[in-house]
């Protein structure tokens, strides 16, 4: 039956081409989406490589160094300071959203960084400029359309762009413009000596540990991920709700598909029985349509996620794991359309073989 | 070689609420290696017989035996294995698979089971030798002709050279010329071996029987034209399925029609009813019983006409409800 199956696919190939191609987009826009909030835990892996610290320290009274309220005073400093070596190489950095005017007049929110220069958490490498930070200059992310020289605003106060990085945004593709740390303190902490938190690394020939003292807490990578990846919770599980619609759509696209094939092809289920195949052969070819139409269709599905991604208006990481997956939950995904056609298929009575065309 | 003995067969199932026995009580017996024609007009259960025969479709009761198998004995997984190894079908609508080559049909069958794909590729080829078709073996059916594709049809169901052929109106579709060549290929069936049993309205096939069943409804010869009829309140005339041999005239009293139980109609004084089963030889369609002290007289067809007149009976069979 497996033979019948394959002819009926190139037999019917029109209808079966526009619906792998319907269920491929349908598949492409899983993809986008599971890239999307995967993209949402690529920013912040990118930027934590970036900064190059092993541990971020704040109060042990707040839920994160990133969050809101993480806020170390001079004092906090001093005492953060006599207790490491100089080797856990102490950078204060200061994190905070503000809002930019860029030169067309259209506002967007950034994530402000300020860091001494050369410190843990600057860049050291830049596309285009230097990566120095120097007072009333910026480092900004390609995502923001800014050329070197070009002046805006943040928070009202005018900077130029000294450097250009390809990648650097946080909290859902919002970029990340980086400052020295006495400038963001004007811009945004009034000229207060404040900090948000230390970037820290562990001292090579110690303790893999930060040790901070009491009253105080070294953050490890894992806990500000989670830290920076909490406020996208509720968004990161309405994609993965539409991503499962989708994954639905897809098999009720196929469904419908090889269910009405069964319909048109009653007759010939009835001869194939009558003939002595038995349901479940039969059966075994309508599933291996659907699962056929599906695997195409992941395939194609994943050409035009990639064909796409660039050109949605958020980073979308569209991840290798997800694109192996893809084709085996269609598979799945395949063999549940099937069954729907198997059903029907179940149900012919190899009598409806006999009497006239 | 397989005998085919049937022995008080019933089918019935339900239509529109009632009953309906295409067969009732029917017995033949079909001697093996021989060809064997079912004549009768539509609806005398010819493919019911065929559909029972070739363990489609189970009876109410009584047996089907081919050869040392008892078919209506079987289960379902049994069923299957009977379809596929001892009979093989050629239906009227030729019904080969419009997505796969005259080759690949006939491979349908062998391929289900088991044979490898070789082995079957070389069969489907002997075979479409066999039917003279060795040319057009690549070709799809809807780029052969009607001969052709039943000519396909006969060697799918030859594929796995089953004892018995069941053949339903195997001509019905097809030209004269095409017939000629699908009967000669179906006589020539019997010189391997095989029992063939076909099923026909057209009496021009008998020619090419060992043995003919004649499955019309038919009326007993030498009945008196004319009979007077009395009946009880509550008695039946005739049931449903009921060979039909008169139509009745009601004299005096009443007699209500049912079909499946639920009345259809009455028929009083001076009204003729059950007309069209002694007309066409058709089994009765409706149950008459009288619903009081009722006299009638029955007319045979040809007694009717001559009575009343060839225009009454066109008028009697022409009325509607």
């Amino acid at each position: 039956m497996l033979l019948a199956a394959l002819r009926d696919l190139q037999w019917r190939r029109r209808r079966f081409v526009i619906t792998i191609l319907g269920t491929a987009l349908v598949f492409a826009m899983s993809l986008l989406m599971s890239g999307l909030s995967n993209a949402f835990t690529v920013e912040i892996k990118q930027t934590l490589d970036d900064q190059r610290a092993t541990a971020w320290i704040s109060r042990d009274n707040v839920a994160g160094a990133f969050s809101p309220g993480s806020s170390l005073a001079p004092d906090d400093v001093a005492t953060i300071t006599q207790a490491l070596t100089p080797a856990n190489r102490l950078a204060p950095l200061l994190f905070a959203a503000a809002t930019a005017r860029m030169p067309d007049g259209g506002i967007r929110n950034v994530n402000v960084m300020g860091l001494n220069s050369g410190g843990l958490g600057t860049f050291t490498e830049v596309a285009e400029g230097a990566t120095e930070l120097i007072s009333g200059s910026v480092i900004v992310p390609k995502s923001l359309d800014l050329n070197l020289g070009d002046t805006f605003d943040i928070s009202g106060v005018s900077f130029s762009v000294s450097g250009i990085v390809d990648h650097a945004s946080l909290i859902a593709g919002t970029p990340t413009v980086l400052m020295p740390i006495t400038d963001a303190q004007a811009l945004l902490f009034g000229g207060q000596p404040r900090v948000s938190m230390l970037l820290a690394v562990s001292d090579p020939t110690g303790s893999t540990e930060v040790i901070v003292p009491a009253g105080y807490r070294a953050f490890t990578r894992a806990e500000v991920t989670a830290d920076l990846i909490r406020p996208l919770k509720n968004p990161i599980a309405s994609i993965d709700f539409v991503k499962i619609l989708l994954w639905m759509v897809a098999a009720l696209i196929i469904a419908s598909v090889v269910y009405l094939t069964v319909l048109e092809r009653t007759r010939d289920i009835a001869v194939f029985k009558a003939t002595g195949s038995s349901s479940w052969s039969i059966g075994v070819g309508i599933c291996l349509q659907a699962v056929i139409l599906a695997v195409l269709a992941s395939i194609i599905g994943i050409v035009m996620a990639l064909l796409l991604a660039p050109k949605f208006p958020m980073e979308v990481a569209v991840s290798t794991q997800s694109m192996i997956l893809l084709p085996l939950l269609a598979i799945g995904v395949g063999v549940l359309a099937g069954l729907i056609g198997v059903r029907r298929t179940v149900r012919v009575e190899p009598a409806t073989a006999f009497g006239g065309p | 070689m397989s005998e085919v003995v049937i022995e008080d067969l019933v089918v019935e199932y339900h239509r529109g609420g009632y009953p309906i026995r295409p067969l009732d009580g029917f017995s033949a017996r079909v001697p093996a290696g021989q060809l064997t024609v079912l004549l009768g007009p539509s609806g005398c259960g010819k493919t019911t017989l065929l559909s029972c025969l070739s363990g489609i479709q189970r009876p109410a009761s009584g047996t089907i035996v081919v050869g040392d198998t008892t078919v209506t004995a079987l289960d379902a997984q049994g069923l299957t294995a009977y379809r596929r190894s001892t009979v093989g079908v050629v239906f009227q609508a030729f019904n080969l698979v419009p997505s796969l080559s005259a080759q690949e049909n006939i491979m349908v069958p062998l391929r289900s089971a088991g044979t490898r794909r070789l082995a079957a590729r070389a069969r489907a080829t002997e075979l479409l030798e066999m039917v003279g078709l060795s040319d057009r073996g690549d070709h799809r059916p809807g780029s052969l002709s009607g001969g052709q594709m039943q000519r396909v049809a006969i060697a799918r169901a030859l594929a796995l050279d089953p004892p018995l052929i069941v053949a339903d109106e195997p001509t019905a579709n097809l030209d004269h010329v095409q017939v000629e060549v699908v009967l000669r290929i179906l006589r020539s069936l019997t010189k391997r071996g095989s029992t063939v049993l076909i099923s026909t309205h057209d009496q021009r096939l008998l020619p090419l029987a060992d043995q003919v069943i004649d499955m019309a409804p038919h009326q007993p010869s030498g009945l008196t034209p004319v009979v007077k009829v009395t009946l009880a309140i509550g008695e039946m005339l005739f049931g449903e399925g009921d060979v039909g041999d008169r139509l009745y005239r009601v004299e005096s009293g009443q007699i209500a029609l049912s079909r499946g139980g639920a009345p259809i109609g009455t028929a009083n004084a001076g009204e003729v009813f059950g007309e069209m089963a002694p007309v066409f030889s058709l089994t009765r369609s409706a149950t008459a019983i009288a619903t009081e002290a009722t006299s009638l007289t029955g007319y045979t067809a040809k007694a009717f006409r001559s009575e009343f007149g060839g225009d009454a009976l066109r008028q009697l069979v022409g009325r509607w409800g």
